[in-house]
């Protein structure tokens, strides 16, 4: 059992180690962004294809606008009769003018414009619907009609998410690797710088695990310290995301967003860099120690 | 208690520094280490305060054998040595009572009791008004004192000192040495390494005397045992 003996100099300290702070500071910001954009994707990704299981949607391409009226209608009536579906609704003009909008602008939609029918579909949770029997029903009452599952704009989504996913945890990977070599450099650096006092408390009959004791807690305090430095900026930065994705009307990335949860975990990156930092510190320093006498 | 056997000793590569050194040093007895410069008494002093191990031979301490001895074993014995090295090697950003204490903190002790030991120490080598001072601003002498009082503190088994009165007055040096002599009574098996004759022949204790890398002992008088 050794208690506590504070033995190392602070100015020496700061000689060795008055960096490291500021680079775990950028090390825990970059990681917090990546990790900020990883969970979000999770959460919007769940959030995309639950919404988008359930539906289905009719694409009535006619030209004649008569003729296209008449289709939908038949096709409306037909669906109605369709058991396992929960609803069947035209998507009506001002709706489809949203929908275009952003694409097209508001001002070029004009009544000419031929803009085909949509029927957006419902189906009822836990029902499986036979959609080739439905498409070819709907062929009989319109041709052209278009029965879309979403699957393929969900596979593709799927696809870039899960990439984009990857490439954030191997940001995270990556700066948790960078940090522990930092670390491990900062660690020698104030070894090197507290040689001498080392050694001194070594004759004196100090155990290796005293001394590693007194460079642990100086790291933790560093990375707890960068930590905070860092999870601060990049919640500046991310709020700063927020508000700009939420001024982008009608895009996908609205539906982007972090809960509480997961900003509460964003929010314990300093104290994970101060655990890292101690636990990296204490195994260089105990390493480094077998070297000598 | 102390046993050099064959005890050969270089540093990396090297020629060696010390060889062929053979002597026992009985608990409680009080030697000198004379010897020219560059003789080999300070890696002497080295091995025996366990900061180099021998090249070969066999080197017994407190009845452990410290060539082959684990290193985990070793802060236990350097805990029973106390050592005034040459150039004091104080710790700088700690004041005359925080260097003096040392060695019991690191032994596990705590408190009042310590600071209260300390205080008293520094008082008796003249160092009342400067318990706060921090090495940097003590003069040689007194940061000589300190360093002794560091090595003694703990009341060690093994007190090693290198010149310890070279840089105090004629006086002080004649109180640090009954320092180190009642501290010998006390059972304290003694080794001060100096070049100062008159400081031998006044104590009259035995010498180790180091010349080209060989040890011989001499008595009191200098003559050879």
């Amino acid at each position: 059992m050794t208690s506590r003996v504070v033995f190392l100099s602070d100015s020496q300290d700061r000689a060795a180690t008055s960096l490291l702070p500021w680079v775990m500071a950028v090390m825990v910001y970059l990681c917090a962004l990546a990790l900020a954009g990883s969970l979000s994707l999770q959460g919007s990704l769940t959030a995309w294809t639950s919404d988008l299981t359930h539906r289905l949607t009719v694409q009535i391409t006619v030209a004649d606008p008569v003729e296209r009226e008449k289709q939908t209608e038949a096709a409306l009536s037909y669906l109605a009769s369709v058991p396992g579906l929960e609803s069947a609704e035209r998507i009506d003009g001002d709706a489809m003018k949203d929908l275009l909008a952003p694409w097209l602008g508001r001002d070029n939609i004009t009544n000419d414009l031929p803009i085909p029918s949509l029927i957006d579909i419902v189906v009822e949770k836990n029902k499986t619907i036979n959609l080739t029997a439905v498409q070819a029903r709907l062929r009989t009452i319109s041709p052209q009609a278009v029965l879309d599952d979403h699957q393929q704009w969900l596979g593709d989504l799927m696809e870039l998410s899960v990439v984009l996913q990857s490439t954030f945890w191997g940001i995270v990977l990556l700066v948790v690797l960078a940090t522990i070599c930092i670390v491990i450099f900062g660690t020698k650096a104030g070894m090197a710088e507290h040689r001498d006092t080392i050694e001194i408390m070594h004759l004196m009959g100090a155990h290796d695990t005293m001394i590693a004791t007194e460079f642990q807690r100086r790291f933790m305090h560093h990375g707890f310290k960068g930590g905070l430095i860092g999870v601060v900026i990049a919640a500046i930065t991310l709020f700063a995301l927020a508000k700009l994705i939420t001024q982008i009307e009608g895009s996908v990335l609205t539906t982007v967003s972090l809960s509480w949860i997961k900003a509460m975990a964003i929010l314990l990156l300093p104290f994970a860099a101060a655990v890292f930092s101690a636990i990296t510190a204490r195994w260089t320093v105990m390493r480094e120690l077998q070297r000598m006498l | 208690m102390i046993s050099f056997n064959n005890v050969g000793m270089r540093y990396g590569m090297e020629a060696e520094v010390l060889r062929d050194i053979s002597f026992e040093l009985p608990q409680g007895s009080f030697h000198f280490l004379t010897g020219p410069s560059g003789a080999g008494k300070s890696s002497l002093l080295k091995m025996l305060y366990l900061a180099h191990r021998p090249s070969r031979g066999r080197l017994e301490m407190f009845g452990q054998n410290v060539t082959d001895l684990k290193r985990d074993d070793l802060p236990r014995l350097r805990r029973r040595i106390g050592v005034v090295f040459q150039e004091f090697r104080l710790l700088d950003h700690l004041t005359a009572v925080e260097n003096v204490a040392l060695p019991l903190r690191i032994a596990g002790g705590s408190g009042r009791e310590i600071d209260q030991h300390v205080e008293e120490l520094l008082v008796w080598v003249g160092l009342k008004d400067r318990m706060k001072s921090r090495p940097p601003v003590l003069s040689g002498g007194e940061k000589q004192r300190v360093a002794i009082a560091r090595a003694v503190i703990a009341k060690p088994d093994l007190l090693l000192a290198d010149e310890p009165t070279g840089n105090v007055d004629p006086a002080m040096s004649e109180r640090l040495m009954h320092l180190f002599v009642e501290l010998n009574k006390l059972g304290t098996t003694t080794v001060i390494a100096t070049h100062d004759m008159n400081l031998v022949r006044k104590i009259g204790a035995p010498q180790l005397h180091l010349r080209d890398r060989f040890v011989s002992r001499l008595d009191g008088a200098g003559d050879i045992i």
